[in-house]
């Protein structure tokens, strides 16, 4: 569907965009990761066409658009605000990129009727945007976006101005309104949480280069780069090395598969750990209450693990308590 | 009373003045001058409707004024968009410069470029000539005299674009250009974006240049009574003729035909006005446009049609600022010839040497403005602190009140003025000229201030309280620095507007005040061209330099504006 080969763009002479390619399937769920100010935004810019890069090719169903400005690409962008227009009605901007494509009336009204519907907010056909709460203009500029019924639609952040319960809601619906329509979306958000459960597919961005990219579970729970761990929060991590098909460090011995000997870290997801009660090496030394679980923070010789769970038994800072290691845990290249 | 009511007072009473001076015109022109004046009569509109003269007049001048406040609307916005969506950060900036240009010098230097470039001795002629597109210099078109009035639109048009350019602007840039962005991805192409989404949004300022615009078309002295034939004449021309002319009778007529063209000028704009309104609200048509070259790729290094016209503007404007300024400078340049033969300063020893009129012209000119200057940006201070606190849309609709005089066609607004003037037993003296200098600047410094007032804000007055700041000490050290530029800006609109002046001081001044203007109108209607070329540079310099000061200023200051539209 998209395809991008080593993209590159400027802007003030500063690199921000440095040769990314990727390939986005039919129907997919593509998610750009990336912390504040890495690129995501400008990335999204240069799909739609409304910035052209210096270097590289933007391949749409397989044909070369980089030359192509946006309003001849036509692929409708969401950004982080609603950006209704304000002297249009609800109707009107829902409205707006069928009447450039020279729909007729009757055509218009069906198609924005049903996307009303689809979105929830029949009854806000008439009112002007600046009466609108938040919540309600993002959900227009998202149907604004889907009227013309392109299958490829880019969202940037679509929901970070709503409130958690909304966004989480709202999310949802963009999911299966995705499924439904069989849409390709290139879906951009710095939040980790977000990504994983929306995503078929992620795209993890560091200052303007691709750092990873894989299905939500192999991010998460294989990724192959440190920075990656560390930014998707996967669990802990433990340096050490591998010796003889074995990952040695200081909480003792791993198997370990695929990785040649030398130095290595050792990823070991929060979960992955069983606590007893009882006299062990490990001494607790924070706790946190998540309402549905709890996280504690233990601390074994010089190194400390976070372990998530639903413990039963009562636990108190300063507590030696027994802890038990997966026998197989993911490794990276240190 | 309310303090912001209270606060509006002055201006009200300036305004108060010019509806009293209409009123008092209305009822001249019902006065039965055989009686002893107690009795209304109709006869004076009955003799002036059955002229054939006057309708032929009255059209005429609608004419001119529809045609040009068209092409300054059409053209006006389309160089505020160029402007406001311009990528070419330094065609941006020239193009605004120019048109900055265009909005502050006086029409009298403006109808000055017009025989020098549009005249059949002029450069257009000459260039004509040159290129072997006529062959005598009779057989080049006569621009200025005809009646088609293409000089006067010219003219019309050099002053209404900029303007209508730069109100739009200070409404265009600040609209979210992600509008834009939005716009493009859903397949608008550069004037389906203009159409839906930048026209509705600057609706109300560009109704409100337009109206401006064509009244001072509808109403100019000097332009028609420069350029114009005798017949057709513009009403303004003959309006004025008609007052000076002797006996009771035509002064009479002289009021029924101010009012005439009050109330056709009236009727004309609100037809217009509406049509117009119709039209940037509509976003219906935009279909009419292509919607975008689908799928076409555009060529690398492609210029755009944008840059293309602010380019052209650029040209159209400088080039004949700069004639002047070369002309000025010449020895000769004898007609037909192109490239002047020598350069001397002749004309400058001429005209500030021997002139003995220049000097005090120059002295009286300077005093009139800055007082203008100063009076017009206290009272626009006092008006703005009131219209600053009000809700968005009263304000505005004082604002507009404010504006009447610049919605009444000129010549109209002045003789009614006299009017007043000579009620009041101010008529021919430098006061007169003074107050009604003041009139016609304080809706613009109202503007200027208020946007500065609702910039700032009156959380910052909380602010200040809450530190123990008195009222006094927060006027002190936190408003007046912080308006500084702004009250400067708004002083040099007042002096410009002042110092550019011809009909009022004429009027009014009644010969008793004899400014710059009334020393260069000698020279164009007698052709001396150097004389004029040497005073239209002077000009140009004294707007331009203390114009770009005060927008550099505001430019650079930090302080936040808003603007009232
Ligand atoms: N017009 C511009 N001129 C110069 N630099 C720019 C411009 N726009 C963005 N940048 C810079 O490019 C970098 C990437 O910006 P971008 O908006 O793409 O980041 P982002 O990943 O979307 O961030 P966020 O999550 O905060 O939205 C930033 O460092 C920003 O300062
Ligand atoms: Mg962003």
């Amino acid at each position: 569907m998209l395809e991008l080969v080593n993209v590159s763009k400027k802007l003030d002479r500063q690199s921000i965009i440095q040769s990314v390619s990727f390939r986005t399937p039919k129907g997919c769920f593509h998610t750009i990761l990336g912390d504040s100010g890495t690129g995501k935004t400008t990335l999204l810019k240069l799909i739609a066409g409304l910035e052209k890069p210096e270097e590289g090719h933007i391949l749409l169903e397989g044909r070369d658009v980089t030359a192509v400005p946006a309003e001849g690409r036509r692929i409708p962008m969401i950004f982080q605000q609603p950006l209704l227009f304000p002297h249009l009605t609800v109707y009107q901007n829902i409205a707006f990129g069928l009447e450039t494509a020279g729909w007729n009336k009757g055509k218009i009204r069906n198609q924005v009727q049903a996307l009303l519907a689809v979105l929830q907010i029949s009854e806000l056909e008439l009112r002007i945007p600046g009466t609108l709460s938040g919540g309600q203009q993002q959900r227009v500029s998202i149907a604004r976006a889907l009227a013309p019924g392109n299958p490829l639609v880019l969202m940037d952040e679509p929901f970070s101005s709503l409130d958690p319960s909304l966004r989480r809601e709202l999310g949802q619906q963009v999911k299966t309104l995705q499924r439904q329509m069989n849409l390709t979306v290139i879906f951009v958000t710095h939040d980790v949480t977000e990504a994983l459960q929306l995503s078929d597919e992620i795209l993890l961005l560091k200052e303007g280069k691709v750092l990873e990219s894989g299905t939500p579970q192999e991010l998460y729970e294989r990724p192959k780069k440190m920075a990656t761990a560390r930014f998707m929060e996967a669990g802990n991590l433990v340096e050490g090395s591998v010796v003889k098909g074995e990952f040695h460090c200081e909480l003792g011995c791993f198997l370990s598969v695929g990785i040649p000997e030398g130095p290595a870290t050792g990823l070991i997801p929060e979960r992955g750990i069983c606590v007893t009660s009882g006299d062990g090496d490990a001494r607790i030394i924070d706790i946190r209450y998540l309402g549905k679980s709890r996280r504690v923070k233990v601390l074994v010789g010089d190194i400390s693990l976070w372990i998530e769970g639903d413990f039963q038994c009562d636990l108190s800072i300063g507590q030696t308590v027994e802890i038990r290691l997966p026998e197989q845990i993911h490794l990276m290249y240190s | 009373m309310n303090r912001n009511i209270r606060r509006l007072l002055p201006v009200m009473a300036l305004i108060l003045m010019v509806a009293g001076g209409l009123v008092l015109m209305f009822i001249t022109s019902l006065t039965d001058p055989g009686d002893s004046g107690a009795a209304l009569t109709l006869i004076h509109y009955r003799t002036l409707l059955n002229q054939s003269e006057f309708w032929t007049n009255a059209f005429y001048s609608l004419y001119l004024a529809v045609v040009a406040s068209l092409l300054a609307a059409v053209v006006g916005t389309l160089t505020a968009y160029g402007i406001a969506t311009s990528e070419k950060a330094v065609l941006r900036r020239l193009s605004e410069r120019v048109m900055q240009a265009g909005l502050v010098l006086p029409y009298l230097y403006v109808v000055f470029l017009a025989f020098l470039l549009l005249g059949q001795a002029g450069l257009l002629s000459r260039l004509a000539l040159a290129l072997g597109a006529i062959d005598s210099p009779e057989s080049f078109p006569p621009l200025i005299f005809d009646t088609a009035g293409v000089g006067m639109i010219w003219v019309y048009a050099f002053k209404g674009i900029p303007f209508v350019a730069l109100m739009s602007l200070t409404v265009m840039t600040r609209i979210n250009g992600h509008y834009r962005s939005v716009a493009r991805t859903l397949g608008a192409g550069r004037l389906q974006q203009l159409i839906a989404i930048y026209l509705p949004l600057c609706r109300r300022v560009i109704l409100w240049s337009c109206l401006v615009h064509f009244a001072y078309a509808l109403g100019s002295f000097e332009v028609p009574h420069l350029m114009s034939a005798f017949s057709p004449r513009p009403l303004s021309a003959s309006l004025y003729t008609l007052y000076l002319r002797p006996g009771l009778s035509s002064y009479y007529q002289a009021m029924a035909q101010g009012m005439m063209m009050l109330v056709l000028g009236a009727a004309t704009a609100a037809l217009y006005l509406s049509l117009l309104n119709r039209l940037l609200k509509s976003t219906t048509y935009f279909r009419w446009f292509p919607a975008s070259d689908k799928g076409k790729d555009t060529p690398t290094g492609f210029i755009s049609a944008g840059s293309v016209g602010l380019v052209l503007i650029s040209v159209l404007w400088l080039m004949p600022m700069g004639y002047v300024i070369l002309f000025s400078f010449v020895a000769a340049i004898p007609f037909p010839e192109l490239i002047p033969r020598g350069f001397s300063l002749q004309f400058w020893e001429n005209t500030l040497g021997r002139n003995a009129l220049f000097l005090p012209g120059l002295y009286t000119s300077v005093r009139l403005a800055f007082l203008t200057g100063l009076i017009t940006t206290l009272l626009g201070m006092v008006t703005a602190r009131s219209l600053s606190r009000m809700e968005p849309s009263s304000s505005l609709s004082w604002f507009a009140l404010i504006s009447l005089p610049l919605y009444v066609p000129a010549v109209v607004l002045m003789l009614s003025l006299h009017l007043v003037m000579l009620r009041l037993s101010l008529a021919n003296t430098g006061a007169a000229v003074l107050t009604v200098h003041v009139i016609i600047s304080l809706p613009y410094a109202t503007a200027i201030l208020t946007a500065y007032c609702k910039g700032i804000g009156s959380e910052l007055e909380e602010t200040a309280k809450t530190l123990g700041c008195s009222t006094i000490q927060y006027h002190r050290k936190v408003l007046l620095p912080l308006m500084m530029p702004g009250l400067f800006f708004s002083f040099c609109i007042g002096f410009l507007l002042s110092f550019s002046e011809l009909f009022s001081v004429l009027l009014l001044g009644g010969g008793n005040v004899l400014t710059f203007s009334m020393i260069m109108y000698p020279a164009l209607t007698s052709s001396q061209w150097g004389t004029g070329a040497v005073m239209g540079t002077l000009f140009l310099a004294i707007h331009l330099s203390l114009f770009y000061l005060a927008d550099g200023w505001v430019r650079r200051s930090s302080s936040q504006t808003d603007y009232l539209f």
